[in-house]
């Protein structure tokens, strides 16, 4: 990967990952359907206003 | 990929539960996806205690007992068996329960005593063949526990995720090695018994072309096919499989076909090798070559669907025809059947590539094309073929005829790795002794040979095509090590020396100013019900009316607005920071960001002292507007021009017109509020080349402490007095207030302090088109008291002013 990028694999190293972070978030705060994201309900979106 | 919980223990003397074995499996090798317990069909069986047992009185060979089968209450059971005694446990088939074999247990009288279920023997189960007795068992479980939870009866399959780059994996005898490795056991394949003494004679090596006694092989397509054995077999006999076959097959999801067939598919699953075998009856010579096919060539496969070939693929054929196509399936007119007598037994290595593209042509695949197309071992292909003979000789009889070919390049490619032990260090972050990255590479087949210095020098085994370089080597050092070994850290957080791009800066100014205003942030899909002209069109849509991308971020926004009425949500405070697309001459769209913000409903939330605050309207809507432009763009000059049509005001930035402030039209319910939405263009986004590391457009510090240098500085509190007038005016209804108040600056001067419009009038004594505006005006001389007739002057003369410039006029009613 970093070979590609045509970054020196000798001198640097490091980690490669995929995230969702939809996914984390809703691990995180018991989200069940990762759908209610992307719906735009206020009732929703209220929730994690501060 | 499905492994045999009970296979993998006959090749590996492991002692972990299924469960144990796929925490192994999954923490070093690859992901254990599912444990499905076979032998569901003994689901209703359960522990049973025999409470009390006496003899039948109406009979010299039956038992009466009471059983314990953790229902509450002991039933009355009826048992045939010589071996039940009281204080010992069976397995009990309650009544309602189904045995395998079809038996329906039902409450019965048996020589005029109750029976409510039955005690089992093995074969009753189904798992064996002893029936002498019913089966005792050796439990600590409770009366009443599963069957199947309680004894390690049945097999369990493992559904294994096998990621592409480990074909080694799709076989038993793969993840014996690593099963063995990990757990520091030995593995073997078992003996076929009844095949132990079959001799194998040597095959004879061509490169192109060999004899396999009378039958004549001939690689032609060297390119498709690296090495290729075979072997005539006469003289078997076409039949069932043993149990042993059938039971291996079953577990790993196979159904068995007959003897000959289920031998080569039981390889395929323990060695990972796929082979096939031809009646030699059916074909023409006889003589096998692995040729291309001609163009328009036909082939009827075991399927039975004809298929039309191209010179792409690679075929193995008779004297005349294709018979196979090699790699992925054999054809219907040499299959083995009940009549076949002599065979042709192919154990071969295909080019990945050759055997993907030919099986994605035909919309095939199978259990050996997916293995062919992951790489197999060409060095293990002689073992194979060995093995092969003594397990079909095993079960179905026959001879060798001659010597088996072997045809292909030799000699066969190895791959070298040398690897640095410093590196293993670097990589992993633990001290890894070389004696120990020795024994586990070797523990895996790898093969270790120390060379100057902290070199070592590895060879990888013939089913590892996967490993190329040092990388791959240490990373099975770390896998087999374990993961858990390596130590975790968190260390503090280090910002990174490259700044953040300008646009993310700009997002989080504008998303921070709109929470503050209370707005709630929202990312909706960016698809839309649009049309051919002017939208870009998705090929593959989530939805058939909202095929294309949108054009604004209004558009989504007004959609979402309607949904929260449709969920009788009144207050929508909705904002964005997105991508919109438009369709340009390139392959992709042209992609701009933009910032949008939506809002309906209560300006301010109903609270008791205000039942009903007022809805928010037009000039809520410009100030938002006005709030967003000077968060995204702080030092630039943002103005708001009253525009015309559905866009209430323009927002220009630094003279450049950039977004709007508008009163949407949306599908709303009686009892909604009006809905206003702003949108702005933040940036264009370049869709190009991922920039060379240091070539990426970012800010410089330099340049972004200038753009936050534009500092206030501080003005000194006035010591005078003001002096202040009011001034009525009639404005005519289409003139901006801004107009008259420019006037009024100018003309004011140096001393005018301060204008603010206060009251703005409509109604009695104001004439038609025409409302009435009022400002106060506040004058200061920095350094002496300025007196009213000073004042008054300047009163009079902006009075004139405004009369000639504009024809305003003050209002005098």
């Amino acid at each position: 990967v970093l070979e590609a990028s045509g970054v020196n694999s000798e001198r640097y190293t490091g980690w490669a990952f995929g995230m969702g972070p939809a996914r984390i978030a809703m691990l995180r705060y018991g989200i069940p359907d990762i759908r209610l994201l992307y719906d735009s309900d206020v009732r929703f979106l209220e929730q994690f206003a501060r | 990929m499905n492994a045999s919980y009970n296979w993998l223990r006959a090749l590996v003397p492991f002692d972990l539960s299924p469960e144990e074995l796929r925490e192994v499996i999954t923490a070093h090798t690859a992901t254990v996806d599912e444990l499905v317990p076979l032998r569901e069909d003994l689901k209703d069986v359960v522990v049973g205690r025999v409470v009390e047992a006496a003899p039948h009185p109406n009979s010299d060979h039956l038992w009466v007992t009471k059983v314990d089968a953790g229902t509450g209450e002991l039933l009355d059971v009826v048992c045939g068996a010589p071996n039940v005694r009281a204080g010992h446990t069976y397995p009990f088939a309650p009544t309602g329960s189904t045995l395998p074999g079809g038996l329906k247990l039902e409450k019965r009288k048996i020589r005029g005593a109750i029976s409510n279920g039955m005690l089992c023997s093995a074969r009753e189960l189904g798992l064996g063949e002893d029936h002498s007795g019913i089966l005792e068992l050796d439990t600590d479980a409770a009366p009443g526990t599963p069957f199947l939870e309680a004894m390690p009866v049945g097999d369990t399959r493992l559904v294994i995720d096998v990621t592409p780059n480990r074909p080694d994996l799709l076989s038993h005898l793969g993840l014996a090695r690593e099963i063995a490795a990990v757990t520091e056991e030995d593995f073997a394949l078992p003996a076929i018994s009844g095949g132990e003494t079959v001799a194998v004679p040597e095959p004879a090596w061509g490169e192109r072309s060999a004899r396999a006694n009378g039958v004549p092989v001939e690689l032609v397509d060297a390119e498709g096919c690296p090495r290729y054995m075979g072997v005539v077999i006469r003289g078997v006999r076409i039949g069932p499989s043993p149990n042993w076959i059938v039971e291996r097959l079953l577990a790993v999801g196979s159904r068995p076909i007959n003897n000959i067939v289920d031998a080569t598919n039981y390889l395929l699953h323990e060695l990972g090798q796929p082979m096939h075998a031809f009646d030699l009856s059916k074909l023409a010579g006889p003589a096998v070559s692995i040729r291309r096919a001609a163009r328009g060539e036909t082939i009827t496969t075991l399927d039975g669907v004809v298929r039309t070939l191209d010179p792409a693929m690679t075929v193995i054929a008779d004297a005349k025809r294709a018979q196979a196509v090699a790699g992925v399936m054999g054809g219907q007119e040499s299959e083995v059947t009940e009549q076949t007598t002599d065979i042709f037994l192919e154990v071969a290595a295909f080019t990945p590539a050759n055997v993907r593209r030919t099986r994605r042509q035909l919309g095939l695949s199978t259990d050996a094309s997916y293995r062919f197309e992951r790489g197999i071992d060409v060095h293990a292909l002689s073992q194979a073929l060995e093995r092969a003979v003594r397990l079909i000789i095993a079960v179905a009889g026959g001879t060798v005829d001659g010597t088996p070919v072997d045809l292909g390049r030799r000699p066969l490619d190895r791959t070298v790795v040398p690897l640095r032990i410093e590196r293993v260090t670097q990589l992993l972050g633990e001290l890894i002794p070389m004696v120990e990255v020795t024994r586990l590479l070797e523990s895996v087949g790898f093969s270790v040979q120390a060379a100057a210095g902290d070199l070592l020098v590895v060879t990888a085994p013939g089913w590892r095509p996967d490993v190329h370089i040092e990388a791959d080597l240490i990373e099975e050092v770390a896998r087999l090590k374990g993961y858990d070994f390596f130590p975790d850290e968190l260390r503090p957080f280090r910002a990174g020396s490259v700044p953040d791009s300008p646009d993310a800066l700009l997002a989080r100014r504008v998303r921070e100013a709109l929470v503050g205003e209370g707005l709630l942030e929202t990312r909706p899909m960016p698809f839309v019900a649009g049309s051919e002209d002017g939208y870009v069109r998705v090929a593959n849509p989530l939805a058939e009316n909202e095929a294309y991308l949108r054009r604004s971020l209004l558009e989504t926004l007004a959609r979402r607005a309607e949904y929260n009425f449709s969920h009788m949500q009144r207050d929508v405070r909705l904002f964005e920071v997105g991508a919109v697309f438009a369709p340009a001459d390139g392959a992709l769209p042209r992609e701009e960001l933009h910032a949008a913000a939506l809002i309906t409903g209560h300006r301010r939330p109903p609270h008791w002292t205000e039942p009903t605050p007022p809805d928010v309207d037009a000039w809520d809507a410009k100030g938002l507007g006005e709030t967003l432009a000077h968060a995204a763009f702080p030092t630039a000059k943002v103005e708001t021009r009253p525009a015309c049509g559905d866009v209430l005001w323009d927002i220009v930035i630094d003279g450049e017109a950039r977004g709007a402030v508008r009163q949407l039209s949306v599908d709303s319910p009686i009892w909604a509020a009006p809905v206003f939405g702003i949108e702005l263009r933040l940036d264009v986004v370049v869709s190009a080349v991922i920039a060379a590391p240091g070539t990426a457009r970012y800010v410089s510090s330099a340049e972004r402490s200038a753009e936050a240098g534009h500092h206030l500085r501080y003005r000194p509190l006035p010591v005078t007095p003001s002096a202040e007038f009011d001034l009525a005016l009639l404005v005519p209804v289409d003139m901006p207030a801004e107009r008259v108040e420019n006037v009024m600056r100018q003309g004011g001067g140096e001393l005018l302090e301060r204008l603010v419009l206060f009251d703005e009038y409509r109604g009695e004594h104001v004439p038609e088109g025409f409302r009435s505006l009022a400002w106060r005006l506040t004058f200061r001389h920095p350094e002496r008291t300025l007196r009213d007739k000073e004042i008054a002057g300047r009163r009079e003369k902006l009075l004139r002013t405004l009369e000639g410039e504009l024809g305003v006029r003050q209002r005098t009613s």
